[in-house]
This record gives C-alpha cells, structure tokens and sequence, in this order.
C-alpha cells in the first residue's frame, strides 16, 4: 500500500513538472485592437525574441502569423473579427476584402496591421465619398496677398487649409497641402503638384476684397486661331472636369449662403490655376472687411462649411466613379 | 579793257557778298521760327491737346475717364503717356488698386505689334488685391493702351526688365495681357 502511494505520488509529481513545462513554454500574446472612422488596427504584444522571429503573411483579406513557438493568446476585449489558434499559428479573418499594411514595433514589442477594409472605411463613415483632396493655401512668403491690420492673406489661407486637412486626415481622407509652411510657391509648381497627385478635389483657398464670399469655377474659351492662346491652352487640363468643378462650386455655393447667411458671388474666370488643373477645381475667397475678425470660431465654422460641401458634392461624385468611367 | 575786267570782278564780288548776306539774314531770320515752335508745344494750348480715354479698375468693372494731354505724334509718346496716366491711377484713388510709386523703366514696342511696357517692382510688391481686382487692374492697362493706340495689338508687361510668373498670384504675367483680358465681367 506504501509503496502504491508512493508511486502515484511520483506519477503525479511528473505529471504535474510535465505540465508545468509545457505551460511554461507558451509565451502569452496579447491581442488588442483599436476602431476608428476610416480604419482599423490590430496590435499583437508578446516578448522581444517571439516577435522578432514571427512571420506574418497576408492573403487577401487574411492574416497569418507563425510564431517562434506555440503561444497563448489573451484578447483584451472582443474582437469583431474571426480569430483562428493552431499551434504556433495564428489567423485573422477580415469579414470582408481589405487593405492590410503591417509592420514591427519595439518597447513593448508589437506586430501591428492597419486595416482599411469596406465595412470600416472612411466614406461610410463619415460620409464624404470622396477619397483624396489637394489643398492650396493662396500666396505666401514674400507674397502676403491682402493684408490685414493684425494678420494676412497667406496666413489666414494657411491655418484654414490646415484645419481642413487636420478634420481630413482624421476621416482617413488622403489630403496633400501646397504649402504647409510660409513660402512662396509659383502657380506653376501648385499645379504641377497637384496634377501629380490626381485628386478627387481641389481647392485654392484666398482672401476677397470686398465683404463678400466669392467662388471661382474654371472658364475655358475657345482659343482657335491665336498662337499665344494656344500655348496657353496646352496647360488647360480641366476640360474634362468642366462639369464637376462646376458642380463642386455650386455646392460650396449652396452651403456658404445656408450656413452664413450672406450673399455669394460666383465667378467663372480664366485663372490658370483652375484652367490648368486635370480635377474638379474650385477657387473659393473668404470676405474681408474690418468688422470680419478671423478668429478660431470664424475659422472653424468657414472648415466646417467647407466640409458640408465636400459632402453634398461627394453624395454625387465618389473617386470610384472615377475610376469606373475611366476618367 | 582792263576797266571792264575791273568792273566785271566788282560786281562778281559785289554779288558773293550779297549771296553772303541774304543767306545769313535767310539762316538768322528762321532761328525764332523754331523758338517759337517750341514755346508752342510747351504751353498747354487748347488747340494742341489730345483726349486720352483711361480705363480704371472700379469695383467689379471698368470705368473710363478722360484725361486731356499735349498732343504726342510718335505712337511709342503716347504709350508711354498713357501708362503714365495708368498708373497715377483714377481720379478718385482712395479705394484704386492701382499700385502705387511705380516706375515706367521702359516702353518698347516690338515687330510683332506687341507693346512691351517694363515697370519697377513696385507694380508687383505694392499690389494687394483678390483674383477680379488683379484681372481688372491688366484690363485696364490693356484697354487704356489699345484704344488710344491703333497699331498696337497686344501689351506685355515686365517687371524690372523681366518676364515674370504673376502679379498677384492669380494670373499669368508671362503671357501678353489679351488671353487673360478677353474675359468679360458682369
């Protein structure tokens, strides 16, 4: 009987070792994710070494990991997506196709995946169906465009142009600023920047001299027969976004006169900047006068107008229509 | 025969001198013609001024005023005179977006029947305006020198003897003024 005892005792003592070594080799990973309008990450935590030596391959909308070793994995909180452990694998399912981009962290050591995927992005969320904008804060450097008693033209072009690409940004919009400094930049390099970057919008922000709002839409003449027009018209690129830039201004138009109360002047001009621009462009000039103070509030509520706009002409105009009629 | 030679010599001689004489009383009497040629174009005569029809940036549109001048015969005098008065711009310049202290460093007027007009800094440092004040400020000079000068087709203007991008950061400057000016404000 003793000596039965005592060999149960050593078997369980084994037992119980074994387990503990096994135990012992699973290093936890801990699973947390973060959900924003316009993306989502994902963020795998464990040791320096069993980071470092994971692997992570993506196939469409899944992810795979295989670590070092087997693993623990302790989700911080629910995850709306499927998570599939086997062994020293581990696989995230997406529910739907997305765009992953990955990456390795240190302090703590980390795997992260940004994910943009149809069900989290930005134009469901935040409504605007438009994808990437360029935005053009007018005049700069030695050019101060009108100026006023405590701030000028290029300034005040600068800090909305800023808040407007912040509010962007955050929505998961690609937002691309002329300038981001005080500098002088020539229309023609404005251009060319933007013509690079092919946006969905494009805005030039200015300052008017009178007391009025004021948007300007491209104007294209038929400029047959004259040799010094027809070097002009080698840059009007906007021709076949004629429809839309106009269609852009008369939603700014529409928004300003709502939200501000004030009457808007519409223009259509030969500008270069406009004419040369292969995106739907539109010029907008904020009013001056000496009882307009352009402080935060009046900044603030000029982006948000701003924004409202985007979103009453994105309602018609998304990138993928774009993209389908090949334009 | 010797008293015939003598006589035929003096009256030879007599007339030299009074070919000598009537030439300089002929050369003299014209000097004062000449003075006072000048004397005339210096005062302001009203039998000897122009009209010059003057086309000034007001608000959202043109306005024309005329300015009476002494009259000019070269068509690169009245040019010049024309962007003289452009430039100290309208009669009420309180509000003008005429730049002011600007310089005419020089007008030129090219084979092409364009009119090169090179102006000092100033015309682009001391230009504070939006996109309609910029393109009313070129219609204006563009105007003012086309119709009081017929031959010329097209104006140019340069900035310190240099073609320049812009003005004021809406237009074109490098190209001459027609395409931009040919836009029709309401």
């Amino acid at each position: 009987m003793k000596k039965k005892i005592i060999f149960f005792s050593f078997v369980l003592i084994i037992l119980i070792a074994g387990f503990n070594v096994y135990a012992q080799k699973k290093t936890e990973v801990f699973l947390k994710y973060s959900k924003q309008e316009g993306f989502m990450r994902i963020v795998l935590e464990s040791e320096e070494s069993f980071i470092t030596k994971s692997q992570a391959n993506i196939v469409s909308n899944q992810i795979k990991i295989d670590f070092p070793d087997s693993f623990s994995l302790t989700p911080l909180k629910t995850p709306p997506f499927e998570v599939v452990q086997a062994n020293k694998t581990l696989t995230i399912n997406i529910k739907e196709k997305a765009e992953i981009k990955t990456f390795k962290l240190s302090s703590p050591a980390r795997i992260v995946f940004d994910i943009k995927s149809p069900d989290i992005h930005p134009e469901k969320t935040s409504g605007i169906l438009l994808n990437s904008f360029v935005i053009d804060a007018g005049h700069g450097g030695y050019d101060f465009g009108i100026i006023f008693r405590e701030k000028n033209e290029k300034d005040i072009c600068l800090d909305i142009a800023k808040e407007l690409s912040n509010y962007l940004v955050k929505k998961g919009k690609k937002v691309f600023l002329t300038r981001k400094v005080d500098q002088y930049l020539q229309i023609s390099e404005r251009i060319s920047f933007t013509n690079i970057r092919k946006p969905d919008v494009f805005i030039s922000l200015h300052i008017s001299n009178s007391g009025k709002f004021a948007i300007y839409k491209p104007y294209l003449e038929d400029k047959a027969g004259s040799e010094t027009l027809n070097e002009y018209s080698l840059e009007m690129k906007q021709k076949k976004y004629l429809s839309r830039s106009k269609e852009l201004a008369d939603s700014l138009i529409n928004v300003f006169k709502e939200e501000f109360k004030e009457q808007i002047v519409l223009r259509e001009m030969p500008l270069p900047l406009l004419n040369s621009i292969g995106a739907p462009a539109v010029m907008i000039e904020f009013p001056y006068s000496q009882f307009i103070m352009y402080d935060q509030q009046r900044k603030t509520k000029i982006v948000n107008a701003l924004i409202k706009a985007f979103l009453v002409y994105g309602q018609t105009h998304t990138s993928l229509e774009y993209f389908n009629k090949g334009i | 025969m010797d008293k015939k030679k003598v006589i035929g010599v003096s009256i030879l001689l007599l007339l030299f001198i009074s070919g000598i004489f009537v030439g300089y009383w002929y050369f003299s009497s014209t000097k004062p013609a000449s003075k006072g040629i000048e004397i005339k174009n210096n005062t302001e005569n009203a039998e000897d001024l122009y009209s010059l029809r003057m086309y000034y940036p007001a608000g959202e549109h043109l306005q024309i005023e005329e300015r009476r001048l002494p009259r000019r015969t070269l068509p690169i005098a009245v040019a010049e005179a024309v962007v003289e008065q452009y430039l100290k711009g309208p009669v009420d310049a309180k509000d003008s977006v005429v730049p002011r202290e600007v310089k005419i460093l020089g007008i030129y007027r090219g084979a092409d029947r364009i009119l090169y007009v090179d102006l000092s800094e100033e015309f682009r440092k001391n230009f504070r305006g939006d996109a309609i004040s910029e393109m009313l400020l070129l219609k204006g000079l563009y105007q003012s020198i086309i119709s009081n000068i017929e031959e010329i087709l097209d104006v140019k203007v340069l900035i310190e003897g240099k073609e320049v991008e812009t003005l004021g950061g809406h237009f074109y400057l490098k190209y001459p003024l027609k395409g931009i000016v040919s836009y029709e404000t309401s």
